[in-house]
């Protein structure tokens, strides 16, 4: 018997009162149409309003975290970029930060300039994608495919300098594998800078568009304490108002081209949608500090032998938030140990709590704020 | 930098965790990760906090089979941790509050679209709740 | 009968992929690449949906929800894998809680090659599957055609 069916019969026979009393359950996913990945809900509701929700993961596991045991730890990079496909490039990188640090590697000035580039860019490209998804699930079908168009430009610079649109692949250990010329990064700028014109564009009309605003503002609210105490990470925390920004850590060039951290104090969707709406804004701004600023030299050393016994963590802000990894190294070329906290796995807490009392139609809209990531929370 | 990253890996006895945890948590620290490495006697969880751009772990070995109390008390995000801990490392972590019954990556066919009882939700004792959405409201 | 060649409604369904290629199918949909050209629609409903895009590997949990997003869609239906994880599981291959690719749970028509495939690659298979379907169609309506005249041979005879 299949287990839907154990289900029926199982409702079926129970008793008579569970019917009438209690919530309603609404499961949501795991195939919805505002989810492009699978993520399941029982909503539990009391008339219209959700009294709690209990997130389901499980349908995208993969155990990829148990794959370092029988891959080289120079070749696993190909698999950390893969834990997701919007943030690959930071994946990859954070995976060569924590094995660096294990083996005490410092990278070359320009690859570190580079990396930060692509972070920036790939920041933008995140954000875009869920600009649109986000105006999808409002129902602003020509916001959606203007901020896929505007996306694609942003693609377009990445294919050029890295040679993936989505999975960049060029993390290596030791540094990056590709060296744009600075007249490619020059033309990119340019390029960039036309997409950015765009993006302001579209900011505009998400951010002041006043069916847009009566969806975003006040649901979900989600206060600074609660959000600091549920582990809440990225524009989830800042838009609560707790400026908390991994990249004030200072890895790759952030040091030296230094940031701005975006706050918020609002906390409800609308307060997300700015975030994000800014941090693009700023991502701009640091690529082309990026490019002014960075140096010429090799973008890589070899990692020569094996990693030494011992552990490392990595840190650093994806678009959706921290993200924390970890290495073990038991002395020989296969670590021991890989495990990476993504910043949807520390959200969904938070999220579930911001869902609470919010009315069934909003449900989707606070999904889509957190930008929930599965493919990273299940690895 | 790579000191800044790793911050202080504190080892700890499991009777320490949790004062130890509770003690941060006054202090204002977050709770970052909860790590787990398995070993052939057992496992060692590192619990991190991050306070601004610090970070600190509490290290506690388990031999195995020996029960671990659950920080959900105190930080009630830890659930999903604790959870799934327990589930792919077979740590014997007690009273999550948010149990999802070794269900976070295996669901069983049978219950596909519900892990906690809705009587255990819905039920007007915040005690008697198992359900992560509704203990975690109690615990702020 | 061209109805359905010229407007295929897709429906879409990661099964355990990185999200690489989900995104890229979207890319599909979106002004640049526009696969709504051929006539493309994408539908969260399985039941209007002639063309199933399903992206990553299978495991235990997900290929009964395949399945049955499968199942519930009306014939004549093309299938698209769509890239390498999707094939054979590609560098998850070897994972604990991979089973294999899309093929060991329901039937392939058309794979896409790719880790993460290209939108191209994806508009060149969707457009395949749409051909595919009319060549389904045709072998319906001839099977459909041949049980007509059987009934009424059966009729003539009593």
């Amino acid at each position: 018997m299949s287990g839907q069916d154990k289900r029926v019969q199982d409702a079926a026979h129970a008793p008579r009162e569970d019917f009438v009393k209690g919530p309603t359950v609404i499961p949501f996913g795991p195939q919805h149409p505002v989810l492009p990945e699978p993520l399941h809900f029982d909503l539990l509701l009391e008339d219209e309003k959700v009294l709690g929700a209990i997130p389901q993961i499980g349908y995208i596991h993969r155990g990829l975290e148990l794959l370092v045991e029988k891959r080289d730890f120079a070749d696993y990079v190909h698999v950390a970029e893969r834990i997701c496909g919007i943030c690959s490039f930071m994946h990859g990188m954070g995976y060569c930060e924590a094995v660096e640090s294990l083996l005490g590697l410092p990278i070359p000035d320009r690859a570190r300039y580079l990396r930060t580039f692509w972070c920036e860019l790939e920041r933008v490209h995140s954000h875009l994608l869920w600009m649109g998804l986000a105006a999808d699930a409002l129902g602003f079908e020509s916001l959606f495919m203007a901020a896929w168009r505007t996306r694609e430009l942003v693609l377009d610079v990445a294919e050029e300098t890295a040679g993936g649109r989505v999975i960049f692949g060029s993390a290596i250990v030791g540094g990056v594998s590709k060296d744009p010329s600075d007249e490619t990064l020059a033309r990119c700028i340019k390029a960039l800078a036309l997409a950015r014109e765009e993006v302001k564009r579209l900011s505009m009309v998400m951010l002041q568009n006043i069916t847009v605003r009566h969806r975003l503002e006040g649901v979900g609210v989600l206060s600074a304490d609660a959000a600091y105490a549920l582990g809440a990470v990225g524009p989830m925390l800042r838009a609560s108002g707790r400026a908390y920004d991994a990249r004030s850590l200072g890895y790759a060039a952030y040091g030296e081209i230094g940031f701005e951290t975006v706050v918020e104090t609002a906390g409800d969707c609308m307060a997300r949608a700015i975030v994000r709406a800014r941090e693009i804004e700023q991502s701009f701004a640091i690529m082309d500090k990026v490019v002014a600023a960075i140096p010429a030299g090799p973008v890589s050393v070899p990692a020569k032998g094996m990693p030494p016994k011992g552990e490392s963590f990595a840190r650093l802000e994806q678009p959706r938030g921290e993200v924390v990894y970890y290495v073990r190294s038991n002395g020989t070329r296969n670590l021991e140990r890989f495990r990476v906290r993504t910043p949807t796995f520390a959200n969904v807490p938070a999220m579930v709590e911001a869902m609470r009392g919010s009315s069934l139609a909003d449900v989707p809209t606070i999904v889509l704020t957190i930008d929930p990531c599965i493919s990273c929370t299940e690895r | 930098m790579t000191e800044q990253h790793n911050g202080s890996i504190i080892p700890i006895e499991i009777g320490a965790l949790l004062p130890e945890t509770d003690a941060l948590r006054s202090a204002g620290w977050r709770l970052v990760q909860v790590l787990c490495v398995g070993s052939a006697d057992g496992a060692e969880l590192s619990y991190s906090f991050g306070l601004d751009l610090e970070m600190r772990s509490l290290r506690v070995t388990v031999p195995a089979e020996t029960p671990l109390p659950s920080v959900t008390a105190i930080y009630p995000g830890a659930f999903l941790y604790e959870n799934e801990i327990r589930d792919l490392f077979g740590v014997r972590i007690e009273r999550i509050a948010g149990d999802w019954e070794g269900k976070v990556y295996d669901v069983a066919m049978g219950k596909l679209f519900s892990k906690v009882s809705i009587k255990a939700i819905s039920s007007e004792d915040p005690g008697a709740a198992t359900g992560g959405a509704a203990s975690m409201g109690g615990a702020l | 009968m061209s109805s359905i060649e010229r407007s295929p409604w897709l429906i879409h369904y990661d099964a355990s992929s990185c999200n690489g290629c989900d995104i890229e199918v979207l890319a599909c949909l979106t002004p640049v690449y526009d696969a709504e050209r051929f006539g493309c629609i994408v539908t969260g409903d399985p039941k209007q949906a002639d063309i199933f895009l399903v992206t990553g590997s299978v495991n235990h949990l997900n290929a009964p929800i395949v399945k049955n997003i499968y199942d519930q869609m009306p014939e004549p239906k093309a299938v698209v894998a769509i890239g390498a994880c999707a094939y054979s599981g590609g560098v998850f291959a070897e994972c604990y809680n991979v089973s294999g690719g899309v093929a060991s749970t329901i039937p392939v028509d058309v794979y896409v090659p790719g880790c993460a495939a290209k939108p191209e690659s994806i508009l060149d298979g969707v457009v395949r599957a749409a051909q595919i379907l009319k060549e389904k169609e045709k072998a319906m309506r001839a099977t459909r055609k041949a049980e007509r005249k059987g009934r009424k041979a059966e009729g003539a005879q009593r």
